[in-house]
């Protein structure tokens, strides 16, 4: 957008007609807010009154405004949100709660409600993503009955491998009882995503740096790893990939991040990814027999962590990476350290 | 009570719809680079266009008549602005002008976001 369609955009429009109606019809705004408290976008909303509604959806403000109503109660629903992703959280005056556009109600739709759908894994899936295109809370989708065969092999509900069969529940619309002349404060409940990432240098948390995260589309935002080294932002659910900067020893590092593409441990693409996300220099791409700089990058790491050295990526070297890498699932036995610093 | 016909509110309207266009296109001239004959041809053809949008009134007009003179008058024509169009069609907001806000909101937001990243792209971020 040019600055002069900036400032065009911000001039006040004139007024519409030569006649002004008196404004004795009123408003109501519904506000939805994420998990952390910035405005959602796109959220359908239907008012409904009987079997007449009217339809929006919130602004990149993540405002939501029905005109042209008369003083009484409405049903309020977030047509596209299961029960469980969202809640009322508040409700405030509204000061501007006058109204002069003319409500163009239209019939609601009474189209049978969708019914859940099982779904083949792609590569970069994540349940959070998945939960996002279709309205659900996460744990929803990932704690639901169908889904217990699944959660019961992948240690993370965002670690998932192509192909996987994973359910996915159909929406259980909520509504609420609301009024003119108020905003509605709503929480869209598991947005955005939350990303957590561990700098480490030499096994040693590059504690208290400044970092820079980039999202394509996103606001860019700044922040301070903590005393672990540990980087949290929020990322939009949908974000595919992210570029984390930070200073080491005075140098600018830049970190290519590929969001939601993480295999499960158990997986040979899984631990080539792990590795390589721990400084062990081994090929990205999966082949058998392993090659030298594969076995190179295993030797090195069963040598830091107190491992038989063999070279080979066998059951136990691959669940120690997977448990060095994911961390936070650390068992209590394995939250050791590595015989030496290494990579 | 004032009571206004409907032959009364028709000569009002007509005497408000011949000036819309001489308002449209000062206000075209006052924030884009366009002369009095590029304003004029812009304004009609946005008109044309908004109406195909179902957007008439005049506050709808001169936000529809900025995005054409920012975007080019076949904007929602272009693949990258595919979302725009969509967003001027969506069946899901029962307002054809509630739709063009969204869509004047979603273009401010998205300035603002690049403004803003902007600033803290490195190098300046090092400094």
């Amino acid at each position: 957008m040019s600055d002069a369609a900036e400032a065009a955009a911000s001039a006040q429009p004139p007024i519409d007609s030569p006649v002004i109606a008196c404004p004795n019809r009123f408003a109501l705004e519904a506000l939805v807010l994420g998990e952390d408290g910035q405005p959602v976008a796109g959220v359908a909303l239907e008012l409904r009154k009987g079997s007449d509604c009217l339809r929006t959806r919130t602004s990149a403000q993540g405002l939501a405004r029905f005109e042209g109503l008369d003083a009484a109660e409405y049903q309020l629903c977030p047509t596209e949100l299961d029960a469980e992703a969202w809640t009322l959280t508040g409700q405030e005056a509204l000061e501007q709660a006058g109204s002069q556009v003319k409500a163009d109600w239209s019939a609601v739709d009474q189209a049978a409600a969708p019914e859940g759908v099982e779904h083949r894994v792609a590569a970069e899936d994540s349940v959070d993503r998945l939960a996002l295109a279709n309205g659900l809370f996460p744990e929803t989708l990932w704690q639901h009955p169908r889904n217990d065969t699944l959660r019961s092999t992948r240690h993370s509900r965002n670690v998932l491998a192509p192909d996987d069969l994973l359910f996915i529940p159909a929406i259980r619309q909520q509504t609420i009882a609301v009024q003119t002349k108020l905003r509605y404060v709503i929480k869209r409940r598991g947005v955005p995503s939350r990303l957590r990432l561990r700098l480490l240098d030499s096994f040693k948390p590059l504690a208290n740096i400044d970092w820079t995260l980039r999202v394509p589309g996103e606001a860019t935002q700044q922040g301070q790893t903590d005393a672990e080294g540990v980087v949290q932002a929020w990322i939009g659910a949908s974000a595919s990939s992210a570029v984390l900067s930070y200073l080491s020893n005075g140098a600018l590092r830049e970190l290519d991040i590929s969001l939601g593409a993480l295999l499960p441990g158990g997986t040979a693409g899984g631990w080539r990814q792990r590795l390589l996300n721990l400084g062990f220099a081994c090929d990205a791409e999966d082949q058998q027999p392993l090659s030298a700089a594969d076995q190179q990058a295993i030797r090195r790491f069963q040598q830091s962590w107190g491992l038989p050295v063999t070279g080979d990526a066998d059951e136990a070297t691959v669940e120690k990476i997977r448990i060095v890498h994911d961390g936070r699932q650390l068992p209590a036995s394995a939250q050791d350290k590595p015989v030496q610093g290494s990579s | 009570m004032l009571t206004i016909s409907n032959a009364q509110m028709q000569a009002l309207t007509q005497v408000w719809s011949a000036g819309l266009e001489q308002t449209l296109q000062a206000h075209v001239q006052r924030f884009f680079p366009l002369t009095a004959q590029e304003s004029a041809t812009l304004v009609s053809a946005a008109r044309t266009k908004a109406a195909s949008y179902d957007l008439y009134n005049q506050r709808d007009l001169h936000r529809f008549v900025n995005l054409c003179a920012d975007e080019g008058i076949d904007f929602d024509l272009k693949p990258q602005n595919a979302w725009m169009r969509t967003m001027l069609l969506d069946p899901s907001v029962s307002s054809p002008s509630q739709r063009l806000d969204l869509l004047v909101s979603q273009r401010l937001h998205q300035a603002r976001v690049q403004a803003h990243n902007a600033r803290l792209a490195p190098p300046e971020w090092l400094q």
